[in-house]
């Protein structure tokens, strides 16, 4: 399932239109169809990151924090970026134990030629190790910061 | 003047993804559900900062798709800004050993990089 294209289904006009971006989207902006594209694609990317609970003080969400990081890369991936998540080692995450963990997702391998938005189905977001080990966590009873 | 030929500097983004926590009360729609109420939108995260980080990559992914992105843009998107960031410097620090990457994105005209870590 393609991680950035809209449901045909969805509709902006369901939804209260901010009065920040109601100009973007008025008759009077020059540019209205692809300014309203590209809001919808904001909407749609934005609904699907919130639902993902990335709540970085609870231990019992450290999961959802990596996908979360997981889903962002794969996001600005599709928005033309060269992006790549990468783990850090956070000496404020005692007692937990991270072992490795690096997918690289590449943008267009020519940045100063971008052709087109990459966010049409079927791009390959191909992993530059396929066979990188996965998070080990070996957690505790102990919750991180409350 | 051409700008991608002088570009001597990028931009860049320090963002996070993490979130605190979102107790029910006070809450008048699910916090992890994008709600659309009197004209604005509701969630844990839709201003500070997932709101912000989508922003910002959508208005860069617009200017590249138009060519118009006249610096590079780096991302660096951090999971752990509600606690701390204990493990940014680990972070920054071991991406410009593994190199490449920065140092291209710097050298080159509008390129957004994006790195989002977690720990």
């Amino acid at each position: 399932m393609p991680l950035m294209t809209p449901p045909m289904r969805y509709s902006t006009r369901k939804v209260a239109t901010p009065p920040t971006v109601r100009y973007l989207i008025s008759s009077r902006h020059p540019s209205r169809s692809a300014d309203r594209k590209m809001l919808d694609i904001l909407v749609y990317a934005l609904s699907k990151f919130i639902s993902i609970p990335s709540v970085s003080s609870l231990a019992d969400h450290r999961e959802d924090c990596r996908q979360a990081a997981i889903w962002l890369t794969k996001c600005f991936a599709q928005l033309g970026a060269s992006s790549k998540t990468v783990c850090a080692h956070s000496p404020s995450l005692h007692p937990l134990e991270i072992q490795s963990i690096e997918t690289a997702l590449r943008g267009p391998s020519s940045g100063t030629q971008p052709d087109r938005l990459c966010v049409l189905p079927g791009r390959a977001n191909t992993p530059s190790e396929t066979s990188h080990p996965l998070l080990r966590v070996r957690r505790t009873d102990r919750q991180m910061n409350g | 003047m051409d700008s991608r030929k002088d570009l001597t500097y990028g931009a860049h983004a320090h963002r996070h993804y993490d979130v605190i926590s979102a107790p029910p009360e006070g809450w008048e729609s699910d916090p992890f559900k994008l709600t659309a109420r009197n004209g604005y939108l509701y969630a844990r995260g839709v201003a500070d900062d997932k709101g912000p980080v989508l922003a910002v990559a959508c208005a860069a992914a617009d200017l590249l798709r138009a060519r118009k992105l006249g610096v590079d843009l780096l991302f660096l998107v951090e999971g752990e800004e509600e606690t701390g960031s204990g493990g940014f410097v680990d972070a920054v620090l071991r991406h410009k050993v593994r190199g490449g990457c920065l140092i291209l994105a710097l050298h080159m005209g509008g390129v957004m990089t994006a790195y989002c870590y977690h720990t």
